[in-house]
């Protein structure tokens, strides 16, 4: 579903990936796992098209998406939570949901995804009236996923969901992605966890300062002596 | 690392991040944060719930029925730290009866119960704690030290009909439900905030 070949991003001069390789099949959840600075975020934002990528390309189902402009991929069913949940601060908490639709016109499609991320998020239901900025980091994380979530898409880039979230939050949030998973959506998952991330993955892809070191099943990097050293502290 | 290992550290650690939403609890109506009219029951009760029912369909008889067995027939080392296990959940439910007790008092509103509260939460911690503790520094080493391939095998077999309440394949299960409603009822940052104001 979607490939990625020798793909590099610079910022100016500097260069933040180096030739990066990565493929996510239809169905599949795929975990990203890398220290800080090791270029997860400028890979994902390069896919999503936030970042330019300098060299190689991007292809979503066959197609070369590496030029196409960002807002012309959510057409395209590819959302992404962004890390921090950057939702609008002083829109209400329904509006925030409701912008993840903007490219939708079916209001009646709008009106029932709503009634759906409101039965699957039921805080987000209690606090609908008030302002996003008022929420807590456990309640903006479950709205930036609602508001993803109302695009229908077929893949999704989820960038360190569980960071500065309570033990109970991160367990509630990967619980969220196995379901998501179960329910046909292809996610590509960045994340700092790498066990919880590994865990619920079915392959992971390890990326140390701009390049993929390894690669292999969830099972097979949780178990690697590397990963574990490195990353797992055991 | 066995199969069975990895799923005992995995409930342990599930178990804790439960345990951990009591702990605030407790820290919360020490300091005052959290006054006794307004404690939330139904997120005590859940808490309580899902941790004697896990153990008690999912955790324990694994090990008391394969992991346990095995090693005793294996090292009489195993003897003291069994018993003291067996000893430790004997006083559990103990600490859970006395627990229950005090809240059910505290409900009915009698006078000086937030201090027996406290005091018995405390203890129903600790005693988990202690519980998972001694599994983990002493059980578990000395089962990979003995147990051979052949041992491990119905030990995995029996451990791997477990299914993890998070990253388990069963999504409709009770403890996956259970574990969502007190992240929701669980006052924020613990939790989400969606329970009693």
């Amino acid at each position: 579903m979607l490939k990625i070949q020798n793909l590099t991003s610079h910022y100016g001069r500097i260069q933040a990936l180096h030739g990066v390789d990565l493929e996510v099949n239809e169905g599949e959840l795929v975990a990203l796992v890398g220290g800080n600075g090791a270029g997860k975020t400028t890979l994902l934002r390069t896919i999503s098209g936030l970042q330019d990528a300098s060299g190689g390309s991007v292809s979503f189902e066959g197609n070369d998406i590496t030029d196409m402009v960002a807002n012309k991929r959510v057409g395209l069913d590819i959302a992404q939570v962004p890390e921090g949940r950057q939702v609008f601060t002083a829109l209400s908490v329904e509006d925030n949901i409701r912008l993840g639709a903007f490219i939708q016109k079916d209001k009646a499609r709008i009106a029932t995804d709503l009634e759906k991320m409101y039965a699957r998020f039921p805080i987000l239901k209690e606090k609908r009236n008030q302002a996003a900025g008022t929420l807590s980091g456990g309640q903006q994380q479950m709205l930036a996923m609602a508001r993803a979530l109302m695009s229908r898409p077929r893949l999704l880039l989820l960038d360190e969901p569980s960071m500065g979230l309570s033990p109970v939050l991160v367990m509630e949030i990967f619980a969220i992605i196995e379901e998501l998973k179960e329910q046909g959506v292809t996610i590509f998952l960045v994340e700092q966890n790498a066990t919880a991330a590994l865990r619920v993955a079915d392959r992971g892809y390890v990326m140390e300062t701009g390049k993929i070191t390894l690669t292999g099943s969830g099972e097979n990097l949780l178990n690697d002596e590397t990963v574990k050293a490195a990353y797992l502290g055991i | 690392m066995t199969k069975a290992i990895t799923i005992m550290k995995r409930e342990h650690l599930s178990l804790n991040t439960v345990l951990h939403v009591l702990n605030q609890l407790v820290l919360d109506l020490e300091s005052g944060r959290l006054r006794s009219d307004d404690v939330d029951y139904e997120l005590i009760e859940k808490i309580m719930h899902y941790i004697e029912e896990f153990l008690d369909t999912m955790h324990h008889p694994k090990e008391d029925n394969y992991l346990f067995p095995a090693l005793l027939k294996k090292t009489s080392e195993a003897n003291d730290v069994i018993l003291e296990l067996q000893e430790q959940h004997e006083k559990g439910v103990e600490h859970r009866k006395r627990l229950e007790v005090h809240i059910q008092a505290m409900k009915d509103k009698h006078p000086g119960q937030t201090e027996k509260v406290i005091d018995a939460l405390k203890d129903y911690l600790a005693a988990h704690r202690a519980h998972m503790k001694l599994e983990d520094t002493v059980v578990i080493p000395l089962a990979e030290r003995v147990l051979t391939e052949e041992d491990w095998a119905p030990i995995d077999a029996a451990f791997n009909e477990n299914k993890d309440p998070v990253f388990g394949d069963i999504p409709q299960n009770k403890f996956r439900k259970l574990l969502s409603d007190i992240t929701f009822l669980a006052p924020s940052p613990i939790g989400l905030g969606g329970g009693r104001k």
